[in-house]
């Protein structure tokens, strides 16, 4: 199983190249007051997709701008409506947040499946085949769950979305699949989740002890413990938000050591999480700094690291292994035609 | 005639096929290695280095794709584009600029629009919206007044007085009330709720003063200073959310803060015209109109220091200035 050539992906891009397109996106987007935003979110995964290389081989993006734009159209006549209901029909709102919350996991399918279908690689196309009820508890319930128990099945429903995500996806008639133990999810979670958090309770308990202990509640300490209450509580949310962002980055490595395609093409990486994290936080910040101008330098430079760090290895003849793969002829999905362009953006 | 090396891919397998594509006058035909396909192609789309045909099939040149090429079988519209993505610093230097005046303009558009805009709110409407505002502020942080009965009278019949001269069709209503978290302020609701506190009236301690500042906030009732604000808020998160609605991943919260940050530095504009409303009414209704500049100096005194971006009314020496003494 250990055999076979291992290929890294790569990415050709460069920043001055997508710069070029960005600026001239950003430009297009501001004097079509947005509407060309959905003909530029084209070019960009375009950019992305066909400078990313597997086995010398690029990928293709295949929606076009106005299937993006009636999708757009469609998500914010949706959220115009609701916006109304909850102006003007308060009583029957929970009806329709209801609704959506039931609708949810179909849009979700519908989304996943449209990625997937205008997605090529050797000019064959992706596949995603959802299944409501999975989306359902994968969408809806567990992360519910995980919300519930204080974030303590948050790794079960991570492992469960990402099942989810890329069980169900094929190529050319194969099968991706993805192998993984509930065991490797709770030893991140425990690195990267419980350890911070229990240093700043720990933290916390020691300066509440010492503070108390040292001096007596003034008048003026009083005003200064609730001012400093929300600056803390602020504090504390930022934190947990950027824990579970680490999360999610560290969750990046186990799903490209556990993905595979039919027995035949295992992925693998060597994805440094800290590393990957300093360029998440130093990326924000050039953006920041830059008020945006280095969004094109920040996006080249993860995706180069990923794609350098993402390898495959096929345990045959990787042409002939995909010489195998045909198009897959769905009837079914045409019926959706008119509904393509909802993307999540997931 | 060109020739051009690839692989070409017939879309119905992954299999590779080496490959040559002839270009000749806008005629395209492709030839396989072992010419076991040899067919006229027609483009149908072009993705850097992948030419998708109309019959399904896929050519991926081994370099990048030559311009006379690329030029002939692409539309005006995207070799235009085309052209403004190819990067040089000119080019990107001119298009930079565009984006800031076009940001520049369309924010421009909004602050000239607005007083338009507002204008086609009804007035039941504003006064609606302010009545809501002012509940549930009046509910949180005041209280009723604790000044003598004679002092409210006084400051009541004195607003009579101001608005008889002022002219404005609706009368806005006035509140007088304690409040602890406030502090020496006065508030104008859209539509009309005029509140001042006890501690504005303590701290100025002279009726003219109070007037004064009631005059400055039927500036901005009568302006519709506060429904304006909503509009430029309202417009500029709708024009950052489709700036940076391209952008993925930059969250709606960052975005607000910058929005609200951005557009309250209008709130000045607003104070300064007040300012001027107030003197000239304060004239009208034969009062010293100096009592605008003692008043708001007294403000500043007492005012903790302020962060200049946060403020909604920064630069207050700057108003001082421009008062009459």
């Amino acid at each position: 199983m250990l055999d076979g050539i291992r290929y890294h992906l790569k990415f050709t891009g460069k920043t001055s190249e997508y710069f070029g397109i960005w600026i001239s996106n950003l430009f297009l987007t501001i004097v079509t007051l947005g509407v060309y935003s959905a003909w530029a979110k084209v070019r960009r995964k375009q950019y992305f997709y066909n400078n990313t290389l597997l086995e010398n081989a690029p990928f293709g993006y295949h929606a076009t701008g106005l299937q993006i734009f009636k999708g757009r159209v469609i998500v914010l006549i949706g959220f115009a409506i609701l916006n109304l209901i909850a102006t003007f029909l308060p009583q029957i709102y929970f009806i329709f947040v209801i609704a959506l919350l039931f609708l949810t996991p179909h849009l979700v399918n519908l989304s996943l499946a449209f990625n997937a279908k205008v997605t090529s690689y050797r000019n064959v196309r992706f596949t995603f085949k959802g299944d409501y009820w999975e989306a359902f508890i994968a969408y809806i319930l567990m992360p519910l769950l995980a919300f519930i128990s204080v974030g303590l099945l948050a790794p079960i429903a991570v492992r469960n979305l990402l099942k989810y995500v890329w069980n169900r996806l094929s190529y050319g008639g194969r099968d991706f699949e993805t192998d993984f133990s509930v065991g490797e999810f709770y030893r991140l979670f425990g690195i990267s989740v419980i350890l911070p958090v229990g240093c700043i309770w720990l933290v916390g308990l020691v300066l509440g002890v010492t503070s108390l202990a040292t001096q007596s509640v003034t008048e003026y300490s009083g005003a200064f413990l609730t001012s400093g209450f929300f600056l803390l509580a602020l504090a504390v949310y930022l934190y947990l938000f950027f824990i579970g962002f680490v999360y999610r980055v560290f969750c990046t490595t186990i799903l490209f050591n556990r993905l595979s395609v039919e027995d035949k093409v295992y992925f693998s990486n060597t994805i440094n999480p800290w590393r990957l994290l300093f360029i998440l936080i130093t990326n924000f910040f050039a953006i920041i700094v830059t008020l945006g101008f280095m969004i094109p330098w920040a996006q080249v430079r993860l995706q180069t690291y990923m794609c350098e760090h993402i390898a495959t290895r096929c345990t045959m003849d990787f042409d002939e292994f995909v010489a195998e793969a045909t198009e897959y002829q769905s009837s079914i999905g045409e019926e959706f035609a008119d509904f393509d362009g909802v993307d999540l953006g997931l | 005639m060109s020739m051009i090396a690839g692989n070409y891919f017939d879309g119905v397998s992954a299999k590779a096929h080496r490959a040559f594509l002839l270009h000749d006058n806008g005629t395209l035909s492709l030839r396989t290695q072992h010419d076991d396909v040899q067919k006229i192609v027609e483009l149908s789309s072009m993705q850097g280095q992948q030419l998708y045909f109309a019959d399904g099939s896929s050519f991926v040149s081994d370099h990048a794709i030559p311009d006379d090429l690329r030029l002939q079988t692409s539309s005006v519209w995207s070799s235009w584009v085309h052209y403004f993505e190819q990067f040089t610093w000119r080019k990107s230097l001119i298009l930079t600029g565009s984006v800031v005046l076009a940001i520049l303009l369309l924010r421009w558009l909004l602050i000239v629009s607005a007083p338009a805009l507002t204008g086609l709110v009804p007035y039941e409407a504003e006064a609606k919206i302010g009545e809501t505002a002012f509940a549930s502020v009046s509910n949180e942080y005041m209280f009723p007044s604790k000044l003598s009965i004679e002092q409210r009278i006084r400051i009541q019949e004195g607003y009579d007085a101001l608005w008889q001269v002022s002219g404005l069709a609706n009368k806005p209503r006035l509140y007088i009330k304690y409040s602890q978290k406030i502090g020496p302020n006065a508030l104008a609701f859209p539509g009309g709720p005029i509140v001042i506190t006890d501690q504005l009236v303590n701290l100025l301690n002279d009726d003219d003063m109070v007037l004064a500042v009631l005059a400055h906030e039927l500036g901005h009732v009568e302006a519709r200073h506060a429904l304006q604000e909503l509009m430029i808020v309202a417009g500029s998160t709708i024009l950052a959310a489709t700036l940076f609605g391209a952008e993925e991943g930059i969250s709606e919260e960052t975005l607000a803060v910058f929005v609200n940050v951005y557009a309250f530095q209008h709130s000045q504009a607003f104070e300064l015209e007040s300012d001027q409303y107030a003197i000239e009414l304060l004239r009208k209704a034969n009062i010293d109109p100096s009592a605008m500049h003692a008043a708001l100096g007294k403000l500043l005194e007492q005012a903790p220091a302020e962060t200049h971006i946060f403020s909604t009314h920064p630069g207050k020496e700057a108003r001082l200035e421009v008062l009459p003494k």
